[in-house]
């Protein structure tokens, strides 16, 4: 018999049999590795969880009682919270900015979006030392130029106002190229004529940026703030590398408190719990922006 | 049937060739691997030993490994538990980390080498700290004390004739040392370190647990944490939140005069003229310092237990240690070498073993060590460093510490 | 219109900075650092801290490690994405529809929840600190899945239709005919794959634990505290790890910047 219909389709056996077994290696390692981890990481979540222990001990929600009434867990929530707040709206104006000034085709607007991409394509943690030797009052540059420039060295890193201040300029670094990008793509397909046909109404730049070019890229834009946000409420990297979460707890984020349970502690259930509160904050902010741009969304 | 009959002669032919290899094999070297966290100034003289031990010993190869202590301190649990982790590591430089070890049953008891060695020739105060239930579970890879590094041409610069003696001048001394911007008068850690705070809280008389029950409270542990705080925050007399590695680095680099820190930083500091004094003389009006020994356990799945705690024998032993002493200045580990000439004859090491009976260790056999360390004892004092509530914060951390260990 | 134009130039500069500083400074000498931190210029060329980095850290070892941890991954994850890719685009069988959205919910969730429990199987399968154990579980990604789907189903449906006419069974047509054709799509998801794993810092510093198997983030990061205390030498390990992806970005800038921009448009 034949495996091919005369118009070509494949005949339903060797569509069942190649199908599933071209999906097979996928769908096991995403099995294994991803949707019995899920429900495992639920699972863990209401047990007493110690890798080394025998038993582990059925608790039910304690782990998560425990996380309402852990000052430590609120104190990293609102760090998280501070920090995306501070981040996200600069790195999406700012992006913006960049990408309507840069997306034109000249060399030199090439060559700086090259140079704002570049921060993107290194490895945050390797740059974080980097900063870290950067920022550092005793071996680093900042303080002896704050000195020459008559202002009071700040050892950013280790006080506590200034270190999540200097964790949300380090992010900015490294993140505006990434929202500059796409707003470039996005600028990019936005038909000429809009812009014409608003210059022939008399639009000076800014109404023509305010009520063209952003409508025009509005889906991008959302993209790009929901994109940063859920980024931001995941960091780790530049805080693990730049502070560990201190000083004095001021930098740490519920990200780096759950790796300190985890792996520091080995305390798996309730860094698993952590980690569902985090995950319940990503979907609750993810709606909440698309749900607040469905409305502003006229048209 | 047929194929039942071959899987049986094919296990039984496997098995015959498995144990002429094992045959063959034991003419092989036994490989134990070694995690050790010694990066510091005294790596080469770990190096150096156990180079001398695996020339001098041909059946018995050691794969020392260094890694960062909170490396260690994360990987090795779940490297032993796994049965793929290292034969013999150092999980941290602080003893009561080997606790959670032995409650978790990833540390061997160290018959053998009790039998080999002996306890009395350990000090009392280590084999308390390295013992659960009557059983020893580490060997000390060290033991040190404590002394004052002193910059000589800070001091002499400054116009300070001699190291000083009490912890008053100490004081004065680190207030003339300190210019403000970039020079220090002392390097004081508060974090990721050998403890330094502890000795000033002694020197003046308090303490940080007594009969199992907090004395952060105490006002002679207020008072010296109020004293020193309100001049690093007045007289910036030491920059605040530095990790035992920064106050190191800036030791080496010139810019703090004073630091109290143990032997193996001795080979940190080649560029600086330095010298090393007996920790000032506080309030109490007795010496007192750190003693600090790191222990080595023998991970509880090694497969090769008798040739590990014969590594830890010889470590041990009095060459052993007395080259220790020499390469690193360390006071040798056994209790019997006080006289030995190796020690006598080399004022540095002379130095640091002669502040052996006055030394404490640091919270020796607390099973919640982490957590009154990282997570009670730092903040407090990194909260007075940085706010100036010394009283508060340590009231504070003082309920806490009292609430963690039961006592009311 | 100037003054923004110099602000964007000057803030370019502040992109640029950390990267020179870094590159500058592996070329001085610990004493320079210490005596003169705001010096940016150094005195003299002072190669001894790329030849020193060999020796202090067993880099060779963390770069191989980098290599074959995100190339390895790479390359496993495009073959099996685009056979899953492929199969869920074109093969209609029972269960095609509920795997895509499968693969696309796990989309949605972020990598916190998993990364315990599968630290855990890895542990029990003794798996940890080794090639497979950073590997396998990365070998398939539903970023990569989704992307290669969108662009198979793009794909006119004659060109398979006529191979299968000729006899050519599914692997072929998949090989011969569908693979060169997402040539595009697969440059920019090696590259994308590629970046992301040779960058990643959290996985590998949870999955390895002896020194021999650490990447290169986990392995400078780690010793940049207590175990090199020479700050050029660091800056030279720094420098040397970012070297490869500055490289293949100046030649080919487009795959990194089409495979953001991609992302995009979902």
């Amino acid at each position: 018999m034949t495996l091919v219909t005369r118009e070509g389709e494949p005949r339903r056996a060797a569509r069942l049999r190649s199908g599933q077994l071209f999906l097979l290696p996928s769908a096991v390692i995403i099995c294994v590795f991803v949707l019995y981890p899920i429900v495992q990481s639920f699972w863990m979540s209401l047990h007493d969880w110690s890798m080394f222990q025998a038993v582990h001990p059925f608790v039910g929600m304690a782990n998560y009682a425990e996380l309402l009434g852990d000052p430590r867990f609120w104190n990293a929530l609102r760090n998280t919270a501070i920090f995306t707040v501070a981040t996200v709206p600069v790195q999406v104006i700012t992006g913006l900015l960049l990408a309507v000034v840069l997306s034109r085709a000249s060399w030199w607007a090439v060559f700086l979006r090259s140079v704002y991409f570049f921060p993107v394509i290194s490895s945050f943690a390797t740059m974080a030392i980097v900063w870290r030797f950067l920022l550092s009052a005793d071996v680093g540059p900042t303080a002896s130029w704050l000195r020459a420039a008559g202002l009071v060295p700040i050892d950013f890193l280790h006080t506590t106002a200034w270190a999540l201040p200097a964790i949300v300029l380090v992010s900015l670094w490294k993140n505006i190229g990434f929202t500059m990008v796409i707003l470039v793509a996005a600028l990019q397909d936005v038909p000429e004529y809009l812009n014409e046909a608003a210059v022939l109404d008399g639009a000076n730049a800014f109404q023509r940026f305010v009520n063209v070019t952003v409508p025009s890229i509005r889906h991008a834009l959302l993209f790009t703030s929901v994109i940063a946000v859920i980024a931001s409420l995941q960091v780790f990297d530049q805080v693990y590398v730049m502070t560990r979460g201190g000083p004095l707890f001021h930098t740490e984020t519920l990200v780096t408190y759950m790796y300190e349970q985890g792996f520091s502690e080995f305390r798996s259930g309730y860094a698993a719990a952590i980690a569902w509160v985090l995950f319940l904050l990503i979907m609750l902010v993810s709606l909440i922006q698309l749900r607040l741009f469905r409305y502003s969304d006229v048209d | 049937m047929h194929l039942r009959t071959s899987l049986i002669a094919l296990a039984a032919a496997s098995g015959l060739a498995l144990g002429v290899a094992a045959q063959a094999a034991g003419a092989d070297p036994v490989k134990l691997t070694y995690w050790s966290g010694f990066t510091g100034g005294d790596k080469q003289a770990y190096l150096d030993l156990i180079k001398k031990f695996n020339d001098t010993h041909p059946d018995i190869q050691i794969d020392y490994q260094l890694q960062p202590w909170d490396s260690i301190a994360q990987k090795l649990p779940t490297a032993i538990a796994s049965g793929a982790g290292p034969d013999l590591a150092t999980p941290d430089y602080n003893v009561a980390t080997i606790q959670q070890y032995v409650a978790n049953g990833l540390a061997l008891p160290l018959d053998d080498l009790v039998g080999q060695v002996g306890k009395g020739v350990l000090p009392q105060a280590v084999v308390d700290a390295f013992s659960v239930n009557g059983k020893l579970y580490a060997a000390p890879a060290n033991f040190a004390t404590l002394l004052l590094y002193y910059n000589k041409d800070l001091l002499q610069a400054a116009g300070i004739a001699a190291p000083p003696k009490t912890m008053q001048e100490l004081q004065d001394d680190a207030v003339k040392l300190s210019n403000g911007q970039d020079k220090y008068g002392i390097a004081l850690a508060d974090n990721a370190t050998i403890q330094m705070w502890p000795v000033l809280i002694w020197s003046d008389g308090g303490d940080l647990i007594t009969n199992n029950c907090s004395d952060l409270a105490d006002p002679k542990t207020v008072g010296t944490v109020e004293k020193w705080s309100g001049l690093i925050r007045d007289k910036k007399i030491s920059p605040v939140g530095l990790t035992g590695q920064d106050a190191d680095n800036l030791f080496a680099a010139g810019k703090a005069a004073f630091e109290i820190n143990g032997p193996w930083a001795a080979g940190e500091y080649k560029a600086i003229n330095f010298g090393v004094a007996p920790v000032p003389v506080g309030a109490s009006d007795k010496p007192v310092t750190l003693a600090s020994t790191v222990p080595t356990i023998v991970s509880a799945k090694t497969g090769h237990p008798k040739e590990a705690q014969e590594f830890l024998a010889w470590w041990l032993s009095k060459d052993t240690q007395a080259q220790l002493s020499t390469a690193a200045a360390y006071a040798p580990s056994r209790t019997d070498m006080a006289n030995d000439a190796s020690i006598a004859s080399n004022p540095t090491v002379a130095a640091f073993a002669a502040q052996v009976p006055y030394a404490r260790l640091y919270l020796p056999t607390e099973k919640d060590f982490a957590k009154i360390d990282t997570g009670i004892f730092i903040p407090a004092i990194q909260s007075a460093e940085q706010a100036g509530n010394a009283a508060d914060a340590l009231k504070a951390a003082n309920d806490q510490l009292n609430k963690l260990l039961g006592c009311s | 219109m100037a003054a923004a134009m110099a602000l964007v130039v000057l803030l370019g500069a502040f992109m640029i900075f950390p990267f020179v500083w870094m590159l500058l400074t592996s070329f001085r000498t610990q004493q320079e650092i210490f005596s003169n931190p705001g010096n940016l210029i150094p005195a003299a060329l002072n190669w001894s801290a790329y030849v020193e980095i060999w020796s202090e850290l067993p880099f060779a070892r963390l770069f191989l490690n980098s290599v074959i941890f995100a190339g390895g991954t790479t390359i496993i994850s495009l073959l099996f994405d685009s056979l899953a890719a492929y199969a869920l685009a074109r093969l209609t069988f029972p269960g095609r529809t509920f795997a895509f959205y499968v693969v696309l919910a796990t989309l949605m969730v972020p990598y916190q929840i998993t990364l315990i429990p599968v630290f855990q199987t890895v542990f029990d399968l003794h798996w940890l600190d080794t090639y497979q154990g950073l590997i396998v579980p990365r070998a398939t990604s539903a970023f990569g899945i989704f992307l290669l789907r969108q662009f198979f189903v793009t794909v006119p449906r004659d060109l398979d239709a006529a191979a299968r006419i000729d006899g050519a069974g599914e692997l072929r047509i998949y090989w011969s005919i569908m693979l060169p054709l997402a040539r595009p799509a697969l440059a920019t998801l090696a590259v994308f794959h590629f970046m992301y794993n040779w960058n990643d810092f959290l996985w590998p510093l949870v999955i390895t634990s002896s020194i021999d198997m650490r990447t290169l983030p986990a392995g400078l990061t780690l010793f940049g505290g207590q175990f090199v205390v020479e700050y050029a030498v660091l800056m030279a390990g720094a420098t040397i790890s970012l070297a490869p992806l500055a490289v293949a970005f100046l030649f080919a800038q487009r795959y990194f910047v089409q495979g953001i921009a991609t992302t995009g448009i979902k």
